[in-house]
């Protein structure tokens, strides 16, 4: 792509002016953090930044994949396989300077089990854990709820300071920890306003090259890649396909992928009159015309090769265990099939817009703003293709304040399509984004839908024995959900991020992007 | 000649132009290991003639297209594209192999997995080179009394043929033949009962991917023996490679990693002083391959990645220069040919790490070459996509790998067995994980 003159160039100028200083490393990231707290990570950009300020207790490697761990040092199984006795390091030091103990394991753990820490994320844990008793200052013993097959792989959670919260275990989303975490990372974080700056912390189990890093939020891309080039930031955390070749073409930048499995979707207010038939769903499915969609927003031809992003029908990436290749994607659109639909369901066309009842349609659609720099007017576009079929609509972006306090909560119910991603870490695990809203599932059900068939299907994978049945169920679902269509699915588009040479040591993998930061090093 | 042409320079014209700003190239590598590169022999002006349009399928990594297109033409290219199907089928099964141990592996396996998974953890072991396991597992007695027919006449076969799968009789691919492709039976070739509600799970037996690198194997030494030592740099980690010089012309190079038979030698030297376990002196390859010279100044007691990401960068330079020199004038397309030599440069390091056992060293290089190729056109490599699948299958890592394998299914119809080994995995370690929360 060859890029134009645009007066945000300007900006871009400024920016390298204002931000380049001393040996600090700059970079833009896709949003600003929700929350520092890992209890409340709703984001990518949320658990990056939780990588950088605490330490799991068990991570995997990003050299060799070995589960691993820099707080614990020796680990026993204990009464029957359904407990572990962990010894914690000695010497490893909150950013507090406060030591850290068995009391902060316990802590974290008895944190996630109080019903009074309302996160999503401590709820999957309780049917992990039972409880955790401190046996010595250094030594924890955690109890799970049954005996499980490689029981450490469970335990990647971030451990938690007890001290900051002064033993109380029901930890509140509102506390300070929130923008000004102390954790055992390489570096502390601070949130501002308008961005988030994190300064090292030596410890005997990190020793970050870098002193000081900024995490800025990015906006327009092309001001975020000339701002690269002009050396104002040394990072970009997601370049847009697009902007890729014009990166890859300096010796100066180097492009790193960053292979999440994470997909777009269209998800559709099923409570909506006009839109619980589902047959109007499946009209707006062939209304829309993906291979035109990605190529006006992605910049990705109809038959072009090596494509950073592939349609999907279902819920999972193409590449996935659980993806049902049995269902074919739906590429481009078939009006004539949206007509004999929308018409079956009860809709007229008057004056070259569709009616439901006597009432013109008029389609409320929004999208995360921040998705908007990804994919630039992946918006307009969805919206100009309901349009040209003879529907009504409305554009908004939705910030991200708004994003996780209507849209996550199923409180965004006046809109009528929401255009957004999820991305996944090791499980892909749809449950919380299509079971229904009742006793802490469907967590993040955007409008709410509710199926008993669909309820049943999660339920089997929940409860599955053996990993086919859990297969199967996953399999089935896609079939149901591609037929049912509470979301229009889209695609897996890959990430990648561009950073400067200057930048040495970063070892960036799938789900572990700042895991390895102390062999980060900047050279000037 | 115009097609290829017009796709090299589209892709070196994208984006802005190079920034070049290391005035000073460390590791100088002489004009006349330039010269000796392929990327030279094709810069002269109509060199590749009108065989060019030819190579576009490889370009493509459409071999089937090419074995019929440039294979016809070029004993040495059609030799090269089976060299290079049967490495990936080899890379396959060695995926599959990693991938079944992980599974099925004995602090792996579950009370609810068919007993026949002990036959597929015995190919797994002899893919592994440990014939002993393969026949401790084959030969078990409840194997021989399976219901499955498939797996009964599986093991009778491994058993009648002392374990070696090429006398099996297994999997018939047709008769081998230069000009053409096996027959490839459609996964999953058993269904396995579970041992839990009357349920059974698919899965691929990976003698069929030994059979299909054999055949391509056999097929290219057909089309021109001396294509051996391409085979011999992508088979299994076991087998021997010989101190044979490879003598290569541009056909058997092009558009490749190693940029001359010098190249190749030197890789093939480090790869089978990590298999015999013994030295190597990369001064001995200096005279002959730029990428030892390249190297040398970055490997002691390990590899200094950013040593070699520079060195790999100098090298590009240096040579794009040579381009410029031979051909007489600048030229959009040189700075692609160029990055062929980077890529081969990485992989070398990225394989001299493997024999240190530099094992940080070693995956950050092969990240970092896969990275590489990916920003290009062209896409990743097959091989090192399939190699590194096979590495990550090995590590336990089944979303990287099938990812990999998912990029390159298309490339060539066995490779779509490898999948049922993966998603099994996969299936494993991520319910051993337990759940987890989407994130936007």
């Amino acid at each position: 792509m060859r890029l134009k003159k645009n007066p945000l160039l300007v900006v871009a100028g400024l920016a390298a002016a204002l931000l380049t200083t001393g040996q600090s490393v700059n970079f833009y990231e896709e949003a600003l953090p929700t929350s520092m707290n890992p209890l409340y990570a709703k984001s990518m950009v949320d658990t990056r930044v939780n990588e950088l300020v605490l330490d799991r207790l068990y991570y995997h490697s990003p050299i060799n994949n070995d589960l691993t761990s820099r707080l614990v040092s020796q680990w026993q199984m204990s009464e029957g396989g359904k407990a572990m006795k962990l010894t914690l390091k000695k010497g490893i030091k909150w950013h507090d300077g406060k030591p850290l103990t068995a009391t902060d394991v316990c802590f974290t753990i008895d944190a996630m089990l109080d019903k009074g820490t309302p996160s999503p994320i401590a709820v999957a844990k309780r049917s992990v854990f039972s409880g955790c008793e401190v046996v010595e200052d250094h030594v924890a013993l955690v109890r799970f709820t049954k005996i499980f097959h490689n029981p450490r792989y469970r335990l990647d959670f971030y451990v938690m300071p007890a001290h900051v919260f002064e033993g109380n275990t029901a930890i509140s989303p509102d506390h300070a920890f929130s923008s000004r975490p102390i954790g055992t990372g390489p570096v502390k974080g601070s949130k501002g306003r308008r961005g988030v700056s994190f300064s090292k912390v030596p410890n005997k189990h990190h020793s970050a090259k870098i002193p000081q890093m900024s995490l800025q939020e990015g906006a327009d891309p092309l001001v975020q890649v000339r701002t690269l080039q002009n050396n104002g930031v040394q990072g970009i955390i997601t370049v847009p396909p697009p902007y890729r070749a014009d990166v890859s073409a300096s010796d100066e930048l180097s492009l790193k992928s960053y292979d999440l499995r994470s997909w777009w979707f269209v998800a559709v207010n099923t409570s909506k009159t006009h839109l619980r038939d589902k047959r109007i769903r499946q009209a707006l499915n062939s209304i829309i015309n993906r291979v035109e969609l990605r190529q006006l927003s992605i910049g990705v031809g109809p038959k072009e090769k090596n494509s950073p992003c592939e349609f999907i029908s279902g819920p999972f990436v193409q590449s996935s265990s659980y993806y049902n290749r049995g269902v074919e994607v739906q590429e481009t659109s078939d009006l004539n099939a949206a007509i004999r639909l929308l018409k079956a369901a009860g809709m007229r066309k008057v004056g070259g817009s569709w009616q439901y009842r006597g009432k013109p349609v008029n389609l409320k659609i929004g999208i995360k703003a921040s998705l908007d720099v990804e994919a630039p007017d992946l918006l307009s576009q969805v919206s100009n293709q309901l349009g040209a079929a003879g529907f009504q609509r409305q554009q908004h972006k939705i910030s991200t304040d708004d994003w996780n306090r209507k849209v996550l909560t199923g409180k965004a119910t006046d809109y009528d399509l929401i255009i957004g991603k999820w991305s996944f870490g090791l499980v892909e695990d749809v449950n919380p984004l299509f079971h229904s809203r009742k006793g802490g599932r469907g967590n993040l059900n955007i409008f709410n839908y509710s199926s008993t068939k669909v309820d049943t299907l999660l339920a089997q994978f929940d409860g599955a024995r053996t990993d086919t049945q859990a297969q199967d169920a996953y399999h089935k679902l896609h079939e149901v959900l591609a037929e049912e269509l509470p979301y229009l699915f889209l695609w897996k588009l890959d990430t990648k991020s561009a950073w400067q040479t200057s930048v040495r040591g970063n070892n960036i993998s799938a789900y572990y992007y700042w895991t390895e930061f102390s062999s980060w090093k900047y050279v000037q | 000649m115009v097609r290829l042409l017009s796709v090299v320079l589209m892709v070196s014209c994208s984006g802005s132009p190079k920034q070049e700003s290391r005035a000073d190239v460390q590791n100088a590598v002489s004009s006349t290991l330039l010269s000796s590169t392929w990327q030279a022999q094709v810069a002269v002006p109509g060199a590749l003639d009108e065989r060019e349009s030819l190579w576009m399928d490889y370009y493509n990594w459409s071999y089937d297209a090419a074995i019929d297109g440039l294979g016809a033409q070029s004993a040495e290219a059609l030799a090269r594209f089976h060299a290079e199907l049967s490495g990936l089928y080899r890379q396959a099964a060695l995926l599959q192999a990693h991938a079944i141990l992980e599974t099925y592996g004995p602090d792996q396996i579950r009370k609810t997995d068919p007993d026949e998974v002990q036959y597929l953890v015995g190919v797994a072991h002899w893919i592994l080179g440990d014939v002993q396991a393969a026949e401790k597992h084959i030969r078990l007695p409840q194997l021989a009394a399976s219901s499955v027919a498939g797996i009964q006449k599986a093991v009778g076969a491994w058993s009648g043929a002392g374990m070696d799968p090429l006398k099996t009789g297994l999997f018939d691919l047709g008769a081998v033949q230069t000009n053409g492709l096996p027959t490839v039976r459609p996964a999953p070739h058993y269904e396995l009962p579970e041992k839990v509600d009357d349920r059974s799970v698919g899965v691929s037996d990976p003698t069929e991917t030994i059979l299909l690198a054999d055949w391509h194997e056999r097929a290219a030494i057909e089309a021109l023996p001396t294509i051996r030592p391409l085979l011999e740099l992508w088979s299994f980690p076991w087998q021997k490679i010989s101190e044979d010089k490879a003598s290569l012309s541009t056909d058997g190079l092009f558009l490749g990693p190693w940029s001359s038979n010098g190249d190749l030698d030197f890789v093939r030297a480090i790869e089978r002083a990590k298999r015999n376990e013994q030295g190597i002196d990369v001064e001995n390859f200096m005279a002959v391959s730029p990428a030892a010279v390249a190297l040398a100044p970055c490997v002691g007691e390990k590899v200094d990645v950013d040593c070699v990401l520079g060195a790999g960068s100098d090298l590009q330079k240096q040579l794009k220069q040579e381009l410029k020199t031979v051909s007489g004038a600048e030229d959009g397309r040189h700075a692609m040919l160029a990055s062929y030599a980077k890529q081969g440069l990485l992989q070398a390091g990225m394989r001299y790490a493997g024999f240190l056992k530099d094992e940080e060293s070693e995956s950050r290089l092969r990240r970092i070459a896969l990275d590489d190729m990916s920003n290009d056109h062209r896409g990743k490599a097959p091989l090192a996509a399939l190699a590194k699948a096979a590495w990550d299958a090995k590590t336990r890592n089944p979303h990287h790998a099938q990812d990999l394998l998912h990029g390159q299914v298309q490339v060539a119809s066995g490779l779509k067995a490898a999948r049922y080994s993966l998603d099994v995995l996969y299936l494993r370690v991520t319910r051993d994980v337990g759940g987890g929360q989407p994130m936007h």
